[in-house]
């Protein structure tokens, strides 16, 4: 167990290296940050005389070395914007993003599992079908422009619910109802295919012969069955929501990391947008060395390798 | 005729409909999308005249707006998903073909791309190195391409096994032409509903991007800058926004439809199934 907890720790570092170093080489290489930097109508020379300032006219090897150099101890640059330490600017807004993400995903889950459930158990009822179209329809649906009708709709017209911002209940309503369609379309899809896998084996029949009630049946024997596949989604959804609720966070003015990041953007703030980056890596890094951990946890017959 | 066929047919219909109309608008239509008449500002859609959709803030007419962002939209999808799919298969037939050392190196570098945050990365290249199309193109492609080695490698790996390569090999054919002639027609039809499927999920992320001004840049025509723009008037004229998103809705829809109609085309169990 230990070992394999060490090869999976080295492996997550090895891939948060090669993020740093792409983030590295894109912004350096392929892009040109005194430019970038300096004010739209800035002339040649103050370009010039901030790139040295700044030392990104330095040979590129010295840089890198100087970059990871930082990395290492947390220091990637500061704000040009806000003038603080971009990393702990991009901590600070963890929390908010967290608290959006998970309160998500578990709706979504309780959501997504329960109806894929009842669809398993009735393939071709109104609930089954409900499942297949949800999962198409949210898949096609762009979360900017779901958000966008929620807020005419529910926040304009309707004023049940304030149309942004953050800290009671209710703010809770439009990010969630944006995010959740999505998740759940997917995780009741998978819930759906593999309930009915499950439900098919030998073991269930003996459990109805039994006489077991078939709430019993579905909740304790067909579920936990059933539930490697819905944890890999689940993950993959949380992965996602993590990363992708940038445009959510934006429209909704959420203070997570995928708002600062767009405001950043706006300011041309390079280092806040690289600390963005690797924290939100960071953070998936971590989720899936946890669900890796946990695999081996519900599946004994996951090796430690 | 089985429902997925005739959702298939609708989708590939509105595709063909409306890259048909958007090029029919260019030929017919009396003003350009460009054409600003700011007197004409927020007409709402359905009364009588030449805007049936309406007008946006600057008085430029929905309706053309939107067939020229068509055609911004499936390029981005067709650019996007075809050379992801490319890339991506030739990577996988090589990786799951030559196996050793050339599959474990390849195979590690689709791992650890795939363990990167896309989405924040697109968005920071794309600041990095600047907006616009090609850009644009360029990241998104990068950003799936494994996705296609993964199921082409896991094809190469069934095929390898098959009479026919064993055959081909028998009779003194080059790897390289086992995998030009025998493998590639094999794993690139099975394929095909994936390219759909990135299409539409490209188009999307068009739009998500383009919302929030780091991928089409005006004066080029999107769907998701629309929407931006149209954000500012919600209250006041939601046409602006409800028209450019049900396209991107109905466009990825239809993509959608066709994928799920070309899988049940190529895949037999699932065509016995109902």
């Amino acid at each position: 167990m230990a070992r394999y907890i060490a090869v999976r720790l080295a492996l997550a570092v090895v891939v948060l290296f090669c993020l740093v170093s792409l983030v590295f080489f894109v912004s350096r290489v392929l892009g040109d940050p005194a430019s970038l930097m300096a004010p739209l109508d800035a002339s040649p020379k103050f370009v010039e005389d901030l790139r040295r300032q700044l030392g990104f006219a330095d040979p590129l090897l010295t840089q890198y070395a100087r970059f990871l150099r930082g990395a290492l101890v947390g220091d990637l640059g500061t704000s040009t914007w806000q003038q603080v330490p971009a990393l702990s600017l991009v901590l600070s807004r963890v929390p908010a993003t967290l608290q959006l993400a998970g309160a998500a995903i578990v709706v979504a889950s309780l959501l997504g599992v329960g109806m894929g459930m009842v669809a398993a158990r009735k393939p071709g009822s109104l609930v089954d079908n409900a499942v297949t179209a949800l999962s198409i329809v949210s898949a096609s649906t762009p979360s900017f422009w779901l958000a966008l009708v929620l807020i005419v709709v529910l926040a304009v017209y309707l004023r049940l619910v304030p149309t942004s911002g953050y800290g009671t209940w209710q703010q809770f309503v439009l990010p969630l109802a944006t995010l959740v369609p999505l998740s759940a379309g997917r995780l009741a899809q998978i819930t759906r295919s593999s309930v009915v896998e499950v439900l098919g084996l030998g073991y269930i029949k003996t459990a109805h012969a039994k006489g077991l009630r078939e709430r019993r049946v579905l909740l304790s024997h067909a579920f936990p069955n059933a539930g490697l596949p819905i944890l890999t989604v689940a993950s993959d959804e949380l992965a996602s929501l993590l990363n992708g609720s940038v445009i959510v966070e934006t429209i909704f003015g959420w203070p997570g990391i995928g708002f600062l990041t767009t405001e950043a953007i706006t300011q041309r703030d390079l280092a806040v947008v690289t600390a963005a980056v690797l924290v939100i890596g960071a953070q998936l890094v971590l989720l899936n060395l946890v669900i890796d951990l946990l695999y081996t946890r519900l599946d004994p017959r996951i090796s430690f390798r | 005729m089985q429902s997925s066929t005739v959702l298939g047919l609708i989708g590939a219909l509105f595709l063909i409909g409306l890259v048909g109309a958007s090029l029919a608008a260019d030929i017919f239509a009396p003003f350009s999308p460009y054409d600003i008449q700011i007197y004409d500002r927020h007409l709402p859609p359905g009364i009588p005249g030449p805007h049936p959709l309406g007008t946006n803030f600057l008085g430029q007419d929905q309706l053309r707006l939107i067939l020229a962002g068509a055609r911004t939209s499936l390029a981005v999808g067709v650019l996007t998903a075809g050379s992801a799919a490319i890339v991506g298969t030739l990577v996988g037939i090589l990786s799951g073909y030559r196996g050793s050392w050339v599959d474990q190196l390849l195979m590690r570098l689709v791992d650890l791309q795939m363990a990167f945050p896309a989405l924040i990365l697109a968005l920071f290249v794309l600041t990095a190195v600047g907006p616009g199309f090609a850009n644009l193109v360029i990241v998104l492609a990068v950003s799936r391409w494994p996705v296609f080695a993964r199921v082409s490698r896991g094809t190469t790996l069934s095929l390898r096994e098959r009479e026919f390569i064993e055959a081909a090999r028998a009779v003194g054919c080059s790897s390289a032409r086992v995998m030009r002639h025998h493998i590639f027609p094999n794993v690139a039809f099975g394929q095909l509903t994936l390219v759909v499927l990135e299409a539409a999920r490209a188009i999307l992320t068009e739009g998500g991007l383009s919302f929030l001004g780091l991928g089409i840049q005006p004066p080029q025509v999107s769907w998701g800058l629309m929407l931006a723009q149209g954000r500012g008037y919600l209250t006041t004229a939601w046409w602006d926004v409800t028209f450019p998103g049900l396209a991107l809705v109905f466009t990825a829809l239809s993509l959608n439809f066709v994928a799920i109609w070309f899988r049940r085309i190529s895949d037999p169990s699932e065509r016995t199934r109902r």
